[in-house]
């Protein structure tokens, strides 16, 4: 049995992988090893075989929260960058206003820009504090 | 007299097709980044390429990725982070309805710039693998729905065109209430289940185009570990010539089942550890009744595990044997605990000689377990891989094959598939390995063999096209047409 390993060392899958896994173990306890130093370690060493997949569990949900986490930042960026230049047409608008009218509604629509950045910020923010698949399902990051 | 008589009776009258393997077959879904879009590859069921196109038709990609993450899939991710009611893009999405997240235009998702790929409604497109039957055979243009468990009079079946959203209608909510519920046949009512406080199991129906028999699956509301059942039933009315007519269906059925003999109660499932199946196991499962009527059942077990079953039908008797010893495998947590959460999904072959049951290994997604089944003698290989990370898909290619894919990066390496039949699993084609439980996976998913439209992605899923003319597949490789 070759394990599938990520970044981190950690065995994603039982199979498909490079290196021999240590021996006696089996498709399901082999995923209570890791990989340090080209070694194998016991990754869940305050756990026994019957337990430790609940904190590979919390383990694996982590590394998929930050994951995709990491996919969703450039997703906010882009809405926010479309509002913004949903706003061009505002500017011009101004501009030509305050050329004519010695005024500054340009101001005001800077500001609206100004808005949208501060809540692209907030929402990655937002994003960041989040811990769990679940409420990363519930978190819409077009949604400021 | 032609050598498909097996399937056809007389064999129908064909004129030479151009190109049977010329029809598509699987679509790969890979996916874009800030410098390329997401991209499908459509390949035929001779796995030559037909073509290459964008996913998502808009300026911006990651709108595109977007869309991914909060309509039904997340494959620029972990598939294991798929929304838990989905199914992800794994076994539990791919199977006899085609991708049950992809088949008609229905979105909660905004953005202005979308134009998305057509697909199902995200809260319900799970309920499909669990509702879905199996009407095992080379007539595969309907499907049969079971709905969601239902007990005494209320647990329904319903012969309907092969989509998603046909086989979850008249469930609680989705598509309707009074009209959908009456365009359905009441099991009880018409004499295949069990008078009384009876549950049929959802997904719990299979017909045998071969045999023409029928076997629901059914136990005793009245414990929570009372033994799942077979009943068969012999001569039982086509379900595709009843499509669109369920009242006409329901008479013939109610016809059939008038006739003691056409009806045949078998034992109880195994009991050993019983009170242990679990929620899901007592009310989902997925059925294959054998052109010899041997009976092939798969239902979750407790939370991390499922069971495969088996009656052997024993003709001198007219009743199945007694259940064998089961085979269980359990290892991790699979969602399937929940109301609109997938279950166990199937699919054949496109010549209805080798079913598919088949359910995710953990979480929403990802691993599979597997257990395929050769529909004339009721023999079973089974496979399983504990995979956290990676989603699989079986899908039918040609006429008796199937198409094996792992969701490894494609990047450089193209897209991750094997080949495989009955035939051509295990040392022994004649063969049955049921005892010998799930094996490890022993496909090798290596680099190069398909290449995609675009090599950037990390998480590559395969979609099924299942409007196809199989038959005319199944004859070209026969030398028929």
């Amino acid at each position: 049995m070759k394990p599938t390993l990520n970044d981190l060392g950690y065995v994603t899958c039982e199979s498909y992988g490079e290196i021999e896994a240590p021996e006696d173990c089996t498709s399901a306890t082999v995923f209570r090893f890791r990989r340090v130093d080209d070694a194998w370690v016991d990754a869940f060493p305050d756990d026994d075989d019957a337990s430790f997949l609940d904190s590979y569990n919390a383990l694996n949900e982590s590394w998929a929260v930050a994951e995709q986490k990491a996919s969703l930042i450039p997703v906010i960026k882009s809405e926010a960058a479309r509002q913004i230049e949903a706003l061009a047409w505002k500017i011009e608008r101004a501009t030509e206003v305050d050329a004519i009218n010695n005024s500054n509604t340009l101001a005001t629509v800077y500001a609206e820009r100004a808005a949208i950045r501060a809540a692209s910020n907030a929402h990655e923010e937002a994003l960041d504090d989040i811990t769990t698949l679940a409420d990363l399902r519930e978190f819409n990051p077009i949604g400021f | 007299m032609s050598n498909l008589t097996d399937f056809f009776g007389k064999a129908s009258k064909r004129v030479a097709g151009k190109s049977p393997h010329g029809q598509p077959a699987f679509v790969a879904i890979t996916t874009g980044s800030s410098s390329s879009p997401n991209m499908l590859t459509i390949f035929d069921h001779a796995l030559n390429g037909i073509k290459v196109n964008k996913a998502i038709t808009n300026d911006n990609p990651n709108y595109g990725t977007q869309f991914w993450q909060n309509g039904s899939w997340n494959y620029t991710g972990t598939p294991n982070a798929n929304p838990a009611y989905m199914g992800g893009h794994g076994v539990a999405n791919n199977g006899y309805l085609g991708n049950s997240s992809i088949g008609m235009a229905n979105s909660d998702v905004s953005g202005t710039y979308n134009v998305r790929p057509p697909r199902h409604n995200y809260r319900y497109v799970g309920y499909s693998s669990r509702l879905v039957g199996a009407n095992i055979g080379i007539q595969q243009n309907y499907a049969i729905s079971t709905g969601l468990t239902g007990s005494g009079g209320i647990a329904f079946i319903r012969s309907c065109p092969r989509s998603v959203s046909r086989v979850i209608a008249g469930i609680a909510n989705v598509g309707g209430t009074y009209g959908s519920t009456r365009d359905a046949v009441k099991v009880q009512t018409v004499g295949m289940m069990t008078a009384g406080n009876y549950v049929l199991m959802s997904g719990g129906f299979s017909y045998n185009q071969q045999s023409g028999n029928a076997v629901i699956i059914e136990r005793d509301n009245a414990s929570n570990d009372s033994l799942w059942r077979p009943v068969l039933i012999k001569n039982f009315p086509d379900p595709a010539k009843y499509v669109s007519d369920q009242t006409a269906w329901g008479a013939a059925i109610t016809a059939v089942t008038s006739t003691a003999s056409n009806r045949v109660v078998g034992v109880g499932q195994n009991s050993t550890n019983i009170s242990s199946r679990g929620t899901q196991g007592r009310n989902d499962g997925k059925v294959i009744l054998c052109d010899n009527n041997d009976v092939v059942m798969m239902h979750p077990w407790g939370t991390s595990g499922v069971r495969i079953e088996r009656w052997r039908w024993n003709e001198s008797n007219n009743n199945w044997d007694a259940a064998g010893t089961p085979t269980t495998y359990s290892w991790n947590t699979i969602s399937f605990s929940t109301g609109e959460e997938s279950g166990v999904n199937f699919t054949q072959s496109l010549d209805g000689k080798t079913a598919i049951m088949m359910i995710q290994g953990y979480y929403t997604s990802t691993g599979y377990r597997m257990t395929m089944v050769d529909v004339a003698t009721g023999n079973v290989k089974s496979y399983m891989t504990n995979d956290s990370t990676h989603s699989y898909a079986f899908i039918p290619l040609g006429a008796s094959g199937f198409l094996a894919h792992k969701s490894l990066n494609a990047s450089s390496a193209g897209l991750r598939v094997e080949l495989f039949s009955w035939d051509t699993m295990h040392t022994d084609p004649t063969v049955d390995y049921f005892s010998a439980g799930f094996q490890s996976g022993p496909w090798g998913f290596y680099d190069n063999f398909l290449d995609v439209g675009s090599t950037s992605t990390a998480y590559p899923a395969v979609v099924p096209i299942t409007d196809v003319d199989n038959v005319a597949i199944v004859l070209a490789e026969k030398g028929e047409i």
